[in-house]
């Protein structure tokens, strides 16, 4: 029986199918893969160097950091070590960030890129891991580790393996409108419950292909696309970045796509904008042919002709499990990817947000406004 | 301590379009790794010098030195074997092409596989496509423009278009940037953006620049070196600070003395 933690199901995923393709992602225009075996070693190279930086049990280690594939094998690190995953999203205003920043008072960071790194010097950080070169120059280098040093980095031997089942594996955080930090825990036994869960009911094999534009964006990625990832031992792929996602995800044609109410009225906006005018005779035949329950030839008609490549548009050709998690979609945008043959699937838990001392986030909030002056006048 | 040597040097140049004097007896030099602009109103011979620099246009008098050699002529294809890429003042794109086949034309004299074996896609060709690819991805993403990879140039705003220009000039992995008004008709938005990638081209790969600019603004934040030219003749040549206190360049921009 394997133990229930996301580093113990890495492992099992690269003992038991070594050579099957577990991550996908896009660099430089193409796409590179790893197998399971690959990538359960650089994890544990990974491990082994955040170890030696001083990461341990029950520190955190916060991702400010757009999806990318080394947040995800850093965060997978992290817990092996018994530590905690805390994704902040870099797009977030600069008082917030520097708020959550505060709060989180983490010695450990990973970085996307300069600004990122700047931010989290700002705030106390002694060990950023950054992921792109550009513009570090400028800085000393004495607490900047590259991420691909730390991969390449010459250890002898694996650490320990230290996560417990009952261990946070993610910690998600927001700030409410009345500037109160709040904090979600996820225990790894928990998300590979919710995980296998899905996998079951879904019926989700090795053969899916999952698309991971916002793989930490909320906790329903975390329950609904990484935890069944590892579970059922299938592939993740990340597109280049957040800004290539559409033509990426065009381009692979995934299987199983995880996302928001905003995910897919954004997909349903590239699917009008390809649309005919309404009142003309193609318009019509459209029209037609989405709301078709006629004869089996007009239906066959109708797909190869509307349906499959308007839905090749938004790269769902394949698509076997569109899955919806957060705030509900409008029954015309239900209707109108059924009308595609997308069966659009809500999967969704009640969000469990504790709000974290009043007095803390007040004086965090003072201190984080004073200092954003002081840089303002200086 | 000795002074390194500059990467470009204009000695004492001239030019003349059918007895019309262009240029009069302009000297410089550009340091390796600085930013230069070059200034002055309209029809001070900023376009025709860059193009004496990379020999377009042969200069009647003078010498240029660029990387320790000296030429009295240089021509164009010289200048880009030499590590001379430029960008110009009217966007000059292949605008039925992608932003992809764009970047790849910077790569033209990297290829080391002849005609037979493109054609054949055979012997050194296969490889060859695969690293000049690398090297076009990698300017690509250093200039954000990942996302319109395979869009047509001509489909594009004009501000990426001459993103995409720079592109091409940087596929080329050029020592020195010749830039013609990289920021024309740009917001201010673009321009700060034009800017950074400016900078950071300097930064990261150590590349000299010398830049044409009408927006002095700009120019100030941007460079480290200014010249400016005034009826074809040089009337300041130093710091940005030097120059914006120089009576002659005053004069030459407001027409008058303060």
């Amino acid at each position: 029986m394997v133990d229930n933690t996301f580093p113990h199901q890495l492992l099992h995923q690269a003992a038991t199918q070594p050579a099957l393709v577990a991550l996908r992602h896009k660099y430089l225009g193409i796409w590179h893969q790893q197998s399971w075996r690959e990538l359960s070693d650089e994890v544990g190279s990974l491990a082994r160097a955040l170890a030696e930086l001083g990461l341990g049990q029950g520190d955190t280690l916060v991702l400010l950091t757009y999806p990318r594939r080394e947040a995800l094998l850093l965060s997978m690190a992290a817990q092996w070590l018994g530590a905690i995953a805390a994704p902040v999203d870099p797009d977030l205003d600069k008082d917030t960030l520097a708020l959550l920043l505060s709060h989180l008072q983490s010695r450990f960071v990973f970085a996307e890129g300069q600004d990122q790194v700047g931010q989290a010097l700002l705030h106390g950080a002694t060990r950023v891991v950054y992921a792109e070169a550009r513009g570090m120059t400028a800085y000393s280098h004495e607490n900047l580790h590259a991420y691909i040093e730390l991969v390449q980095t010459d250890t002898k031997g694996v650490h320990p393996l230290m996560a417990r089942e009952q261990d946070v594996a993610f910690a998600l955080y927001r700030i409410t409108d009345e500037q109160q930090v709040q904090v979600e825990h996820f225990r790894h036994v928990e998300l590979l419950q919710e995980g296998r869960h899905l996998v079951l009911t879904e019926r989700l094999g090795q053969r899916e292909e999952a698309f991971a534009a916002r793989v930490f964006a909320t906790s329903g990625h975390l329950r609904y696309l990484l935890s069944p990832w590892l579970t059922a031992g299938f592939t993740l792929n990340f597109p280049e970045n957040i800004v290539t996602r559409d033509a990426d995800r065009r381009e692979l044609g995934p299987t199983l796509v995880v996302g928001t109410r905003e995910t897919y009225q954004r997909l349903e906006s590239l699917v009008k904008a390809r649309l005919p005018i309404a009142g003309s005779y193609v318009g019509r035949f459209v029209t037609y042919a989405l709301q078709s329950d006629g004869s089996r030839f007009q239906k066959l008609l109708a797909y190869w002709l509307i349906k499959r490549p308007l839905k090749d548009v938004i790269g769902f050709s394949h698509i076997h499990l569109p899955l919806l998690i957060g705030p509900a979609l409008s029954q015309e945008s239900l209707h109108f990817f059924r009308s595609l043959g997308i069966h659009i699937r809500t999967w969704d838990k009640i969000a469990n947000w504790r709000t974290l001392s009043a007095t803390t986030s007040n004086k965090l909030l003072a201190e984080t406004q004073t200092d954003s002056i002081k840089r303002a006048l200086s | 301590m000795t002074a390194h040597a500059p990467l470009l040097e204009l000695q004492h140049i001239s030019l003349s379009f059918k007895g019309i004097k262009a240029i009069t007896d302009i000297s410089f030099a550009v340091q390796q790794g600085e930013i230069c602009a070059l200034i002055g109103p309209n029809g001070a011979g900023k376009s025709s010098l860059l193009n004496v620099i990379n020999g377009v246009y042969q200069p009647d008098e003078g010498v240029i030195s660029f990387n320790s050699k000296s030429y009295s002529r240089m021509k164009a294809h010289q200048a880009a074997v030499q590590g001379i890429a430029r960008t110009f003042q009217n966007i000059a794109l292949f605008k039925g092409m992608s932003v992809l086949d764009n970047v790849l034309t910077g790569r033209n004299l990297k290829v080391r596989s002849n005609w037979l074996e493109q054609m054949l896609n055979s012997g050194r060709a296969p490889a060859d496509y695969v690293s000049q690819r690398i090297k076009a991805e990698e300017v690509i993403d250093f200039l954000r423009i990942n996302q319109w990879r395979n869009s047509i140039v001509g489909t594009l705003p004009y501000g990426l278009q001459k993103r995409v220009e720079l592109a091409r000039a940087l596929a080329s992995e050029p020592r020195l940037l010749l830039l013609d008004e990289p920021m024309a008709g740009m917001n201010n938005e673009e321009k700060a953006e034009m800017s950074a990638f400016i900078l950071d081209t300097q930064r990261e790969f150590g590349t000299t620049v010398v830049l044409i600019e009408h927006d002095i603004g700009v120019v100030m934040n941007l460079s480290g070196h200014v010249v400016v030219l005034d009826y074809g003749k040089k009337v300041g040549d130093g710091t940005p600070d030097e120059v914006r206190h120089n009576p002659e360049v005053i004069a030459a921009y407001l027409g008058t003395k303060h």
